[in-house]
């Protein structure tokens, strides 16, 4: 049971990933779309506890990073310690609607600039660094918060895990 | 008993982090040390843009029939226009033919016995990078079509044969392109009227403005708003002839011995559909 959810919340990552990838992509206008994956991944781990969110996170960076110039194991790093963090707050936050997902999402948008950055210091090349505090980067947190309460709302008719589970 | 199996669990998910951090962490290394094998990248985007492909194409399949409706109505007067057009263009390839034609004798007598002309692989554009750090097209055409790493890809806008990036990886049936606006992609260019060359290379974000380095200053006078620039064929990778963009700037610091001019490609990639991937196999004339 638990591995079936875990594999069904993966694959609904890996499936946005592409849709990220592709239908967005043809939506007119150049915008620039909230990360989802992180927004579900946060909320998936904080049900769900660390092991769960660092192998949702780790399958879905993997994703990420076949369909991007970054390097192999970049946004997978990344996605896991996300994963492995927010999977340590299981049962020690008790969400509500609108403030604590926003707050949650900041800080994993956050935590993901600060991780990228010290990943490019330690494994890459400085012509492969990306650059991390940009106008777009600014937008995307805008975005992930604006979009975190909606998401975790839709995110908790799917029942991924019980009160039981998260600790409650 | 219960304490015991709490610590357990705790082990055993800090072990599964660590060995995930290992592999990541291996796979980021062998790929700064360029090691080709295994190319587990190269193996994830062949499986991973085959369902990628399928969201795009049916996507389109929409897009498509319910414009439609519309397009019938274009087609009709694009028809009449086209019609005209085409009897424009009979005459000019009469004039096309005999310009060959005196080519090839020039050509003949100055003892220049052969041109190269680079091989034009059409492929779809079907996704862009999933993320914000990196700047990536996928187009639907791989290895499996003669494509390879470091080939230049254009795409035809407004007239122009303009540049669109290089090839960075490639898959089976799909490939990434760096394209010209990113920070990594940089290329041997020169002004088409002054000749005056120099490197131009992305910012980073495509509405932002790519810029051209190590210009002469002596051209600082004669550089004129909207000048075109095009590829010099100084590197192995682009050929010459290829238009990036129009100059939009000139900025001349009284420190540096060279121009900074910024460019505006002269492609659109808000709207880019379809691009051309021009093969180095070289045909003798």
């Amino acid at each position: 049971m638990r591995q079936s959810k875990l594999l069904s919340m993966t694959l609904i990552m890996v499936l946005i990933v592409i849709l990220q990838s592709t239908l967005f992509n043809k939506l007119p206008g150049n915008f620039i779309f909230p990360d989802f994956t992180l927004v579900i991944i946060v909320f998936f781990s904080n049900g769900r506890g660390r092991m769960d969110g660092q192998i949702s996170g780790f399958f879905t960076g993997m994703a990420e990073d076949f369909l991007s110039l970054s390097p192999p194991g970049f946004n997978s790093l990344i996605k896991t310690l996300i994963g492995y963090i927010y999977g340590s707050l299981k049962g020690k936050i008790f969400i509500d609607p609108i403030f604590f997902p926003v707050i949650m999402v900041m800080t994993a948008t956050l935590l993901k600039a600060f991780s990228a950055l010290l990943i490019s210091a330690l494994f890459l090349k400085p012509e492969a660094a990306p650059a991390v505090f940009t106008a777009r980067f600014a937008i995307e947190m805008a975005e992930n918060c604006i979009a975190a309460p909606f998401v975790f709302a839709l995110m908790k008719t799917f029942k991924f895990y019980s009160a039981e589970e998260r600790g409650f | 008993m219960k304490n015991n199996r709490g610590k357990s669990r705790i082990k055993k998910e800090t072990l599964l982090f660590i060995l995930l951090l290992l592999i990541n962490s291996i796979l980021m290394i062998s790929d700064r040390r360029g090691k080709e094998t295994p190319r587990l990248s190269e193996i994830g985007f062949s499986l991973i843009s085959v369902f990628q492909q399928g969201f795009s194409y049916i996507s389109d399949f929409i897009n498509e029939t319910g414009n439609s409706i519309n397009e019938l109505k274009k087609i009709k007067t694009e028809y009449r226009a086209l019609l005209k057009k085409v009897s424009e263009y009979e005459s000019l390839e009469k004039d096309y033919l005999d310009l060959k034609r005196e080519n090839a004798e020039m050509r003949r007598q100055l003892s220049l016995s052969s041109t190269t002309r680079m091989e034009k692989i059409p492929a779809q554009v079907t996704g862009s990078d999933p993320g914000i750090f990196y700047n990536t097209i996928i187009i639907d055409k791989g290895s499996k079509h003669g494509i390879k790493k470091d080939m230049a890809v254009v795409a035809f806008y407004e007239g122009f044969q303009g540049l669109v990036g290089r090839v960075f990886e490639t898959g089976a049936y799909s490939s990434k392109v760096i394209p010209l606006y990113d920070k990594k992609f940089s290329a041997a260019a020169r002004l088409q009227n002054l000749r005056y060359e120099g490197i131009i290379s992305g910012n980073g974000d495509s509405k932002s403005l790519c810029l051209m380095n190590y210009v002469n200053k002596n051209a600082r006078d004669k550089i004129v708003y909207g000048d075109l620039i095009i590829t010099s064929g100084m590197s192995s990778i682009y050929p010459s002839g290829i238009y990036i963009g129009k100059v939009r700037s000139v900025v001349a610091k009284e420190y540096e011995s060279s121009l900074e001019l910024e460019i505006e490609p002269v492609v659109d990639f808000s709207r880019l559909e379809y691009v051309f991937v021009l093969s180095k196999e070289m045909e003798k004339e």
